[in-house]
């Protein structure tokens, strides 16, 4: 049964002239797509930088010097790295006024293993000491992990109770932790005497073999809230910079840089969208214009038919509707899809943690760059439709003849 | 009684008189012509008749209305409600198929109804053309078209501008044999044409040179 309303008259109109809709709806699709597909990416860059700030634990962060580069990508990607000082340190750092808590980590980069397609962050940790680790576990360990346990983080596809392979010794799978969107995701926790023993049997530090027992990687350290962190680096630095030949990573410096590339990344991602949303409102304009003489004698025939100035504007004003509602539809569809599949390669050719937004959230977003994208159409097209239907009617529709 | 009154119509545009004192009348279920050469004032007189323009003096009473008292919004209802317009170029909808173009003329006056646009499509013969679009279709099947869709609204006056003017010679007996369908049914009908052998078949014909009637001839 066929029907005839404004709705389908608009209707009609773009589908039977296929390639000057389809021009407008990849205009307008750019723009949906540019907009939706920035903001959940920026949104899950600052999930994950704030997941990642919150979750991190640590203010401060001892390495070796030089290896400042070495700990952010290790921690930010997940890049594996291997670098070392001496441990003794650890307790020199208790003692400082304003540490409430000190935690070593110890860093090996595998060669393989059976788990991972490529080399992965090995970290021992001091169970008894760390305060990293365990608040991203997914379920707490109901006893202390033994020395042929590991915990494995979230993109590591093998699963508790499996067993795994680091250096020809076998490990069993105890937990698995949250996703973090950091480097912890292709990491693998163990005990610090697993992670020696590792270092032993990879012959990573040459000729000390016999005291790995004195080397950890990094310091994690955690200051009491009544201290500023600068003030815990100011007491240490004196004292055992040069001694120990180390560096210390600020976590809010660190995140802080994060921050500001985020704020420039999210520049550039507003301003294209912007640019995007006036090209399209332009373009848009022009071709309604453009086609204002092809489209005179439609409108005329349609007012000789009985159709008042209003039915004529609203037939035009839903055809841009239409035509704004398929961009957007399709722009978010697109770049929802591509962002849920390559979202974390993204962040992790850019180097940022990140994590996906939730669903809701996700949903809220496309909703609101769809409602902006519904005003492209009309808004572009307003005086198109309100010029179209001043003319003369019989005198137009007889123009040319 | 009179379909349609012209009383002294005149229409003014500036210096120029493309009608000066027009009076003309037509009773119910008569066929009338209206002939003349270029710029005689054919259209402007057709466009006045038609509620598409006023005239600067004088009245028109159609169907006992005067229609030269009316706002736009009142003439579109008028021409809406009472006139069926064939045009020489026949004007269709370029992305409506035949079936759809005739459609969206009872859509503007009061409610669709496919099957009676059906109807009317087979009335002129293009039932099986009625999912074509214009330009799927020849001159003499638009204008068919056009016709079909002047008449779905049950018109009380037809009114034609030049409406053979674009057709071959079979195409054009075709349409005249229409209208005279038309005719015998009761439909009043106004033709505006150039043409003597078209203005043949009219019941009277006015012909118009420099914006005044310059005679009347009973056929």
């Amino acid at each position: 049964m066929q029907e005839i309303t404004i709705a389908n008259l608009a209707w009609r109109n773009i589908q039977r002239r296929p390639f000057r809709s389809c021009c407008l709806i990849i205009i307008i699709m750019l723009f949906s797509a540019t907009l939706f597909g920035g903001s959940v990416l920026m949104k899950n860059l600052s999930l994950g930088i704030s997941g990642m700030a919150n979750r991190l634990g640590a203010d401060i962060m001892v390495v070796p010097y030089g290896y400042e580069k070495n700990l952010e990508v290790a921690l930010l990607r997940g890049e594996p790295s291997s670098f070392y000082l001496k441990a003794d340190l650890i307790d020199r750092i208790k003692v400082i006024k304003g540490v409430e808590a000190v935690s070593p980590q110890l860093f090996i980069a595998s060669l393989s293993a059976g788990c991972c397609t490529s080399k992965v962050q090995l970290i021992g940790f001091d169970q008894q000491s760390d305060f990293v680790i365990k608040p991203w576990l997914q379920t707490q360990l109901s006893q202390p992990l033994t020395d042929q346990q590991v915990v494995v983080g979230s993109k590591i596809t093998s699963n508790v109770g499996d067993e795994i392979k680091f250096f020809n010794h076998s490990f069993k799978i105890a937990a698995k932790m949250d996703s973090t969107g950091m480097g912890f995701d292709t990491s693998v926790f163990m005990t610090i005497p697993a992670a020696q023993s590792l270092m032993k049997a990879a012959n990573l530090i040459e000729g000390d073999t016999d005291h790995f027992v004195n080397y950890v990687s990094s310091i994690f350290v955690k200051v009491d809230p009544d201290y500023q962190p600068k003030d815990v680096v100011n007491q240490m630095m004196p004292k055992y910079a040069i001694d120990y030949n180390i560096d210390f990573v600020m976590t809010k410096g660190m995140l802080s840089n994060i921050s500001k590339w985020l704020n420039g990344f999210s520049t550039i991602v507003y301003s294209l969208s912007a640019i995007f949303w006036l090209l399209a409102i332009i373009v848009i304009f022009v071709i309604f214009s453009s086609s204002l003489n092809e489209r005179k004698r439609e409108i005329s025939l349609l007012r000789i038919l009985g159709a008042s100035r209003s039915d004529l504007v609203k037939m035009l004003l839903r055809e841009s509707l239409i035509i704004s509602a398929l961009g957007g539809i399709v722009g978010v569809v697109i770049a929802g899809v591509l962002i849920y599949a390559f979202s974390l390669l993204i962040c992790q050719s850019i180097g940022l943690p990140c994590v996906n937004i939730s669903i809701t959230d996700g949903l809220i977003y496309a909703l609101l760059v769809f409602l902006l994208t519904l005003i492209i159409g009309p808004l572009s097209s307003i005086y198109s439709a309100l010029s179209l239907t001043k003319f003369d009617t019989y005198q137009t529709l007889r123009e040319g003849e | 009684m009179n379909m349609l009154e012209v009383n002294n119509v005149s229409k003014i545009y500036g210096s120029l008189h493309a009608l000066s004192e027009v009076n003309l009348t037509v009773e119910e279920g008569k066929w009338l012509s209206i002939m003349g050469p270029s710029g005689s004032g054919k259209t402007t007189l057709m466009n006045i008749i038609g509620c598409m323009d006023k005239p600067s003096l004088g009245s028109v009473i159609l169907d006992g209305q005067d229609i030269t008292q009316l706002s736009l919004p009142q003439l579109t209802e008028i021409r809406r409600d009472k006139i069926g317009l064939i045009f020489q170029q026949f004007h269709l909808v370029s992305y409506l198929t035949a079936l759809e173009n005739v459609m969206v003329a009872q859509y503007y006056h009061s409610m669709v109804d496919e099957k009676e646009a059906l109807l009317a499509l087979e009335r002129v013969g293009l039932a099986a053309r009625a999912k074509h679009l214009p330009r799927q279709l020849s001159g003499g099947e638009q204008q068919r078209v056009c016709i079909a869709r002047a008449l779905i609204n049950y018109p009380k006056l037809i009114l034609a501008d030049e409406p053979t003017g674009n057709l071959d010679e079979s195409n054009e007996a075709m349409v005249m044999n229409l209208l005279h369908q038309l005719h015998a049914e009761g439909s009043t009908i106004i033709v505006v044409t150039h043409s003597p052998e078209v203005s043949k078949h009219a019941q009277t014909t006015v012909v118009l040179e420099h914006g005044k009637v310059a005679s009347i001839i009973n056929n």
